[in-house]
């Protein structure tokens, strides 16, 4: 993202993603210790 | 109007005589996407996307994407399907690049991803994940752990411009993975690699289809569950939402159950 971020061609209509938005979501996925952070228990997992 | 790629009308109705889509009444480019150029083109046959693969895109690859696309259709996905030439082939030239037609998949992209969305995209994945197993061809993934540091090299430079410390949090992070912590037993098969809301339509609530398979690969079938945490699972202000966290991955559970292993690489 960050690479895209970067080097937008001049005029390519294209809209990349912002970069310090997944730095965010990387800070909470690095506080991640199991599937209960992600609302689900292991239990939760219907097969 | 370019996406990156200009073409010019007499050169795509010319190129459109190769195909059974009838005439050329108007084409747009579409400003989605970052690694092709992709119009929408309307002829007297209906609605069709043709997509102009840019230099990012290997060549060699096509063949996967567009055998993929056409398995993954016939196994009852919700995809776009290659057309092909009056000649057979799916794939042609156009503009000095390779270029592929598909079908036009009605519907849109969620702008704002509710809980319903999120439960259509998990079970959505895991039918592709499961209809993917038999695919007869594999493509490594080029943007899994090894390919990120030659990326972040290139970038590493100029990363502070956009936040202060930006550059050491990535170079930290990318140290950590590079240690040996990437999970690499985890159950494979093919992968779609970037889930993203814009890539996957909706008409309403109801999923209608997932696009744009050009990151598509072999890998872990949990790295395209942890990029659907990521694009669909967070608000606006960047918090959480275990509510569509939990949507979604039942949703995926309901029809292809996580390893355990799989659960605790989470």
């Amino acid at each position: 993202m960050l690479v895209d971020f970067l080097n937008v061609p001049e005029g390519a209509l294209v809209r990349p993603k912002d970069p310090l938005e997944y730095a965010r979501k990387l800070r909470f996925q690095q506080g991640v210790t199991g599937m209960r952070d992600y609302g689900v228990a292991a239990s939760g997992l219907v097969a | 109007m370019a996406v990156y790629t200009d073409v010019a009308a007499d050169e795509l109705a010319e190129f459109l005589k190769h195909y059974d889509i009838g005439e050329l009444l108007s084409y747009k480019g579409i400003a989605e996407g970052v690694e092709n150029s992709n119009f929408l083109l309307h002829t007297t046959a209906g609605y069709f996307i043709l997509t102009l693969y840019e230099k990012r895109v290997a060549k060699g690859d096509l063949p996967f994407f567009l055998g993929l696309m056409t398995h993954l259709a016939s196994h009852g996905i919700n995809c776009p399907q290659p057309v092909k030439s009056k000649s057979g082939e799916a794939l042609s030239t156009l503009a000095g690049r390779p270029a592929a037609i598909i079908n036009f998949l009605e519907g849109i992209w969620p702008r704002k991803p509710s809980a319903a969305h999120c439960a259509g995209v998990g079970q959505a994945l895991a039918k592709m994940h499961l209809a993917g197993r038999d695919f007869g061809m594999t493509r490594a993934n080029a943007l899994s752990v090894s390919g990120w540091r030659p990326l972040f090299d290139a970038a590493a430079s100029r990363a502070d411009e956009l936040q202060h410390g930006l550059r050491a949090f990535i170079a930290a992070e990318l140290d950590h993975l590079e240690n040996n912590v990437w999970p690499r037993n985890l159950p494979q098969g093919v992968i779609h690699a970037d889930l993203f809301p814009d890539n996957v339509f909706f008409l309403g609530e109801q999923l209608s289809g997932i696009i744009d398979f050009t990151f598509a690969c072999t890998d872990i079938l949990a790295y395209d569950v942890a990029i659907c945490l990521n694009a669909w699972c967070f608000e606006s202000d960047y918090s959480f939402n275990v509510t569509k966290a939990r949507a979604f991955l039942n949703a995926y559970g309901r029809e292809r159950k996580l390893s355990d292993a799989e659960q605790d690489a989470g």
